[in-house]
């Protein structure tokens, strides 16, 4: 996939809030993998920490320690949007908003951010916003300015609660047709009927599924090296996020085989078929 | 609504008191609040309505802002509808049902999710589900067309005759003219079923006949 030509990507471009409701479900590690494995097809990404005051995405990202200006100087008037954006050092068509660190929710109003994003607008193909946690000012800043809505949640009875409620919110919002990700799945768990299966979870939100991430330690492990897993070609979440990050464009991938752990799956890595 | 929080529409029947649904209710308050004062005596004598669309504010917080409009001499009615004279609102305030025969009743066409709330005099159908966390309060009978699985209290001002019917019934809460349903004897969700007052007891009966009995 090559990047489009300046004029398509106008039309083009989609502003996407990735939110959650309850905290720890994964809204930063998704943002920086959907980020990643957009631009690493060619795309032209922004992605926007909204989490002011307790910023994290750039870290997730490994670049904490670019940050010159930050979305407050953006909105403030302190500094050009261009200049707060921040370079990825791997991919040439990603950059980063971080968030600032020594101001709170309130340092930015829905207005300013609809005004933000439709400046990112301009100039990227994807501007996808990480939202905080909860349902105050920093979930209504991070919904003003987005088209579409991704709602991360993980099998628990209370992430499931808090995304039924975020659901509802983001309807009020007029965010119609919120897709679900499910992150952290441990499908050994959901056989032996100890965790929410995925049926269980879509029942409840009665929402389109747009991917399921396992509990995968290489989350964690890359997450630790500032990379984002969606570039290990062998990790099951990687290959996760690529799916999600596909049909995100549009494009029908089946629902990955979760069954990790099962004797075929090993038998079939140990003999290099993935 | 170009970034109003609330913003005062004239209809022929009257006033509609628009709210803003992303906004905070303390906000919503003190705005309205600040409108009154700025406007002191101009709405005076105006019937009005306050119509919160998706706007999830219990009864109480809507009495608030009804007061605060009361205060500076207008008159709260109901027969004051918005959108004006189009029979098309998804959301309690209610219209009065059409000529004829039967009794009014809101119309929910959608599913109510954790937080959102419905609050009517009147009959309540809800075309969808009603999740846990959700709440349905109505002066008359709830009919849900889905499952139940939120906090439900039929015949609020003290109908004993009032209702609940569920296609799976299975609520936090269930309560009939103030009569609660002891957390042990919830419904856990048998099929099709309808509660109902019997004395100061609530009872279960299958909703549809023929339908297998059902533990009361």
């Amino acid at each position: 996939m090559e990047t489009a030509s300046k004029e398509g990507e106008l039309a083009l471009s989609e502003v996407i809030v990735v939110t959650s409701g309850k905290g720890g479900v994964g809204k930063t590690t998704t943002t920086a993998n959907l980020g990643v494995g957009l631009a690493s097809q060619g795309h032209k990404v922004a992605l926007v920490d909204a989490d002011i005051g307790l910023r994290n995405l750039d870290v997730v990202l490994g670049l904490e320690n670019r940050i010159v200006y930050d979305i407050t100087d953006v909105t403030g008037g302190h500094c050009r949007l261009r200049q707060a954006l921040i370079k990825d050092k791997r991919f040439e068509g990603l950059f980063l908003l971080p968030a600032a660190q020594t101001k709170d929710k309130t340092a930015v109003s829905p207005e300013e951010m609809k005004e933000l994003c439709g400046e990112l607008r301009q100039e990227f193909e994807f501007v996808i916003i990480d939202c905080p946690a909860g349902i105050e000012q920093g979930f209504r800043n991070a919904i003003a300015g987005a088209d579409r809505a991704v709602v991360v949640t993980t099998p628990e009875v209370s992430a499931v609660r808090d995304a039924d409620r975020i659901i509802g919110l983001l309807e009020a919002a007029e965010l119609r047709d919120p897709k679900l990700i499910v992150n952290r799945l441990r499908s050994r768990m959901v056989r032996q009927g100890d965790m929410m299966s995925i049926e269980d979870i879509i029942d409840i939100l009665a929402i389109d599924l747009l991917g399921v991430v396992p509990e995968d330690d290489m989350v964690v492990i890359s997450t630790n090296r500032g990379e984002a897993v969606v570039q290990d070609d062998r990790s099951r979440s990687g290959q996760a996020y690529r799916n999600i990050v596909q049909r995100i464009k549009g494009e029908a991938v089946p629902m990955m085989n979760l069954d990790e752990g099962g004797l075929m799956y090993r038998l079939r890595r140990m003999i290099g078929l993935k | 609504m170009a970034g109003e929080m609330v913003s005062i529409k004239g209809t022929r029947e009257g006033l509609v008191i628009l709210l803003d649904p992303s906004r905070e209710f303390e906000d919503i308050k003190q705005y309205l609040q600040r409108k009154m004062d700025s406007s002191r005596g101009f709405f005076k004598g105006a019937r009005f309505t306050v119509y919160q669309g998706h706007t999830a504010i219990s009864v109480r917080q809507r009495q608030e802002l009804e007061n605060i409009c009361r205060q500076y001499g207008l008159i709260p009615s109901p027969e004051v509808h918005w959108p004006p004279r189009r029979a098309k609102s998804a959301a309690p305030p209610l219209r009065p049902a059409a000529a004829g025969t039967g009794e009014p009743a809101g119309l929910i066409r959608r599913t109510l999710r954790s937080g959102q709330e419905i609050n009517c005099r009147n009959h309540v159908i809800v075309a969808g589900d009603v999740h846990p966390g959700a709440v349905v309060n109505a002066g008359g009978n709830i009919i849900i067309m889905g499952v139940c699985a939120g906090s439900v209290h039929a015949g609020t001002d003290g109908n004993t005759r009032a209702r609940i019917a569920a296609l799976r019934l299975t609520p936090v809460r269930l309560a009939i003219a103030g009569v609660e349903t002891p957390g042990d004897a919830l419904p856990s969700g048998d099929g099709p079923q309808t509660a109902s007052l019997s004395g100061r007891r609530i009872i279960l009966t299958p909703l549809f006949p023929g339908q297998e009995a059902c533990r009361q």
